[in-house]
């Protein structure tokens, strides 16, 4: 007995194993990988044009009435994005709806904020220890400051130089988040701890009480401010772009899925699109022109865009299937083949994971076939049957997997 | 008696392992000194406050010289312990002794295992030490969050070594390693700090299975005759 069950612990090992690296190796000598959908919208046309690699290096162009575009036709239809190609072909300036459009206006008013699912705040790993730089320097560039802050029961400001808290710096910031009625401790801190930036917005951080508030340091004096966002958002992630166009702060993501972004004018929340959406699967990307925002996010199989005037109007929507999640008869056969996968990493998450994941029904037709396998391996070897049911058990459960490991890992006489 | 028999298996285990496992632990501690030495020679050159930049935003990793340590240790160790045994055939004499198979591999296997972890817990001990004399105790529990894995890695490490020395029949041989490489590969997938930190139990949990797993081959060491 003790022997059987050693044997079915090293088969139940092989099988975690070969579910790991088998259908690995198969996606990357049989699957094509298709690169995403590109989608936009045309200020031209005033039609969703889209982009896509079908195989073999060879790309899909077509506006959404099904017609095909070379790719200078393609990129002609969005000027504010391929500005500088306008400019090689002598095209800049141009005009779209009596308004003309030259390099300087183009770069100015155009900008791209993206929330991709690894980007949520609770779908990487971070040191909760921030770098609070000065916002009005005197020099040109920003410099990092000698001290970084936690939020926990206050404010705290951990010098680099000594590895020690500066209490006096300490004190200070957390006597104006207490002024500007912070409850400590922090639920969420958002920000840039980068130099490389045009200027510095600080953080946004959310307190016990879901509270807003802006903290900055200027001059080495705390700034706090306690927004009008309201406490009981639900806020899960905020983004904070810190683009010279100062239209918005960022993109703040609730729990229920809904985004904003926080405007510049007094913090006020702009709604955006977000049907069908999910955050946890979807990249979301807003394309900011001069004449248009675009919203778009796609996951492995869709992708959606809207199409908004300057203050957010929806004006047009489209919505189309991923090349990528098209079927081919390697896909299909993988299915078949592999009844599950243990997926060890899921490009949504900067975490590993370790999860079970199943292919479908059409696994079955894989299963199928090893129990056969094994049934003729047993009878023309002429082992016991009767004494072998627990393989065809684990085969039944784990397909090609099972097959293997038990063909390999036979029971000693 | 049993108490006797349990002391000389210990005193066995040690004298097969006494070498390599202080040649192991040796080369852990100097690995260690070289990252002191490191860590210290970044804050030489760079301001504090660029070196912690470094290590929490671009995820620069002041230990990585640790990363294949306890999986070479674990292969040492194992193969230290388990290759003396199968020579000529010695095991087939401990299993004869009046103690019941699965307990004496589990014994050598503890007897083993402690010894990886020893150096592990070493291992550990010293990150946090140095980790904690220049970063802030964030970076210091991501530190300890990364290398968690690692250090499970060289204890599954010693136990596929185990499986892989103790199989009497090549192909079977083969296949464990295989099995082995494949399972010990897993906790090195990711570079990104704390990466693991939501995975380690189930991977905790799923290495188990390489106890029963070293015990069959030990079964069929044994019925080779």
């Amino acid at each position: 007995m003790q022997q059987k069950l050693s044997r079915y612990a090293l088969i139940t090992l092989s099988i975690l194993v070969m579910s790991v690296y088998l259908p690995m190796l198969y996606q990357k000598v049989f699957v094509a990988r298709t690169g995403r959908t590109h989608l936009f919208y045309s200020p031209v046309i005033k039609k969703f044009v889209f982009r896509e690699m079908i195989k073999d290096h060879r790309f899909l162009t077509r506006d959404e009435t099904g017609r095909d575009l070379d790719r200078k036709t393609f990129e002609s239809l969005m000027p504010f994005i391929y500005y500088k190609n306008m400019e090689l072909w002598g095209l800049l300036p141009f005009e779209i709806d009596g308004q003309s459009f030259d390099k300087d206006t183009i770069k100015a008013n155009r900008q791209v904020i993206e929330l991709k699912p690894r980007m949520i705040a609770d779908r990487f790993p971070q040191d909760e220890i921030y770098p609070l730089i000065e916002s009005q320097p005197d020099q040109a560039l920003f410099i990092f400051p000698e001290d970084r802050f936690r939020i926990t029961d206050r404010m705290e400001f951990v010098n680099a130089d000594r590895n020690t808290v500066d209490e006096a710096l300490s004190c200070v910031f957390t006597d104006a988040l207490k002024d500007a009625g912070f409850k400590f401790p922090a639920r969420l801190i958002a920000g840039k701890g980068t130099i490389l930036k045009p200027f510095d917005e600080g953080y946004f951080v959310v307190d016990a009480a879901g509270a807003v508030f802006h903290i900055k340091r200027v001059r080495g004096k705390p700034l706090c401010v306690r927004t009008p966002i309201p406490a009981n958002l639900g806020i899960r992630s905020i983004r904070i772009s810190e683009n010279r166009r100062k239209e918005f702060y960022g993109m703040l993501l609730t729990n229920d899925g809904k985004l904003f972004l926080i405007s510049y004018d007094n913090y006020r929340l702009i709604p955006l699109p977000v049907d069908n959406y999910n955050p946890d699967t979807m990249n979301y990307k807003l394309i900011i022109n001069p004449l248009y925002r675009t919203a778009v996010y796609s996951d492995k199989t869709m992708i959606y865009a809207t199409a908004m005037t300057p203050d957010y109007k929806i004006i047009a929507g489209y919505k189309r299937a991923m090349q990528r999640s098209r079927q081919t008869p390697a896909k299909v056969f993988y299915s078949a083949c592999f009844p599950f996968f243990v997926q060890i990493k899921d490009h949504t998450s900067n975490y590993m994971t370790f999860d079970l994941v199943l292919n479908g029904w059409k696994g079955f037709i894989g299963i199928g076939i090893s129990v056969i396998i094994y049934f003729i391996f047993v009878c023309v070897r002429r082992f016991d049957l009767k004494a072998l049911w627990s393989d065809f058990v684990v085969i039944a459960f784990s397909g090609i997997y099972g097959l293997i490991a038990v063909a390999i890992v036979r029971p000693d006489p | 008696m049993k108490g006797r028999m349990t002391a000389s298996t210990l005193y066995k285990e040690w004298m097969k392992m006494r070498l390599y496992w202080g040649i192991a632990f040796a080369c852990n501690i100097l690995v260690f000194i070289y990252i002191y030495i490191k860590t210290r020679h970044m804050f030489v050159l760079e301001h504090a406050e660029m070196v912690w930049y470094q290590v929490i935003h671009i995820h620069t990793l002041f230990y990585e010289q640790i990363k294949y340590l306890p999986l070479a240790t674990g292969i040492v160790l194992g193969a230290a312990q388990f290759i003396p045994e199968i020579r000529n055939r010695r095991l087939r004499l401990s299993l004869h002794l009046p103690v019941r198979p699965h307990v004496l591999v589990l014994s050598y296997l503890l007897i083993g295992l402690v010894a990886v972890g020893v150096i592990c817990f070493v291992d550990i001990f010293l990150l946090y030490l140095i980790a904690g004399i220049f970063f802030p105790v964030e970076v210091v529990v991501r530190a300890m969050l990364t290398i968690f894995p690692w250090l499970l890695a060289g204890m599954v490490s010693f136990l596929g070594t185990s499986l892989v020395v103790l199989e009497p029949e090549w192909l079977r041989k083969i296949f464990c390693l295989a099995v082995s490489c494949g399972f010990v590969w897993l906790f090195f997938q990711s570079n990104i700090p704390g990466s693991y930190t939501t995975v380690i139990g189930k991977l905790s949990l799923a290495s188990l299975f390489f106890i029963p797993a070293i015990a069959l081959s030990v079964f069929r060491f044994r019925n080779r005759g």
